[in-house]
């Protein structure tokens, strides 16, 4: 097996579950993934040797799922409440009622908002990196990332107290 | 094996729910932190997941079919 291959993949499981996040289906983030695979492949001669290889495959990912969407005209949401069920496994163990809360806060947030929070917070990316991804500015992602929190702080119910973006990604990054 | 699901679930649980006492408790710095933390024990199930056997199986499709454009003659 060559190195390109192992390092594609040991992404897979992120991949999924960016695709996942972005789509909300579990069989659709499947074939995302696969297409996305087969286009890193074919094009990997402009893949930059020692670049971020994540960075590079979450951004085929997201144009992706991207193009796929303006082409069906797909309406992002989660018809067959693949997360709601899945987190629900264990609904009966009231530990598992505060998850649930935040995943169903986290599946109203916008997808922007969402997409913004899974790549700093979950994957760990740099905000320019992000930035890079999504094609806007960083203070765009800073501040998409310091709505989320601000809207997951709404949506639980939680008392609100002073905005820290960074805290959160200090805190996400365990820097 | 479904045991050891229970037993894992009920650990996740309990600190979830410690994570979520102390959430309603603390500060814009700590609230931060157990959203952060809540957002990858959400995020890490899906990584978790089992992966089918498709992508390995594409993987290994693509770098053969690679070879034997490089190789003819192998």
């Amino acid at each position: 097996m060559s190195d390109f291959q192992k390092d594609l993949a040991s992404l897979v499981p992120n991949l999924r579950a960016f695709a996942k996040s972005l789509c909300g289906n579990a069989d659709y983030a499947d074939d995302l993934v696969q297409e996305t695979l087969i286009k890193a492949w074919k094009n990997r001669s402009s893949f930059a040797e020692g670049s971020n290889l994540k960075a590079w495959m979450f951004t085929i990912l997201r144009n992706t799922f991207l193009s796929d969407r303006r082409k069906r005209k797909f309406e992002v949401e989660d018809p067959e409440g693949a997360l709601a069920s899945r987190l629900s496994t264990h609904g009966a163990q009231s530990g598992h009622m505060d998850l649930l809360d935040f995943a169903e806060a986290f599946k109203q947030l916008p997808d922007d908002q969402r997409e913004a929070l899974i790549l700093i917070g979950a994957e760990g990316f740099s905000y320019e990196e992000a930035a890079l991804m999504c094609g806007c500015a960083v203070g765009t992602i800073k501040s998409r990332v310091n709505r989320a929190r601000n809207k997951l702080v709404e949506l639980m119910g939680i008392e609100d107290a002073d905005s820290d973006t960074d805290g959160v990604m200090r805190a996400a990054t365990g820097s | 094996m479904a045991d050891e699901d229970d037993g894992q679930s009920a650990v996740e649980g309990a600190e979830v729910r410690g994570t979520m006492d102390s959430l309603k408790q603390h500060p814009a710095t700590e609230l931060g932190s157990a959203i952060a933390k809540q957002l990858k024990q959400l995020y890490g199930r899906d990584i978790s997941e089992p992966l089918p056997d498709r992508f390995s199986t594409l993987l290994e499709k693509l770098a053969k079919s690679e070879g034997s454009k490089s190789e003819p003659h192998e």
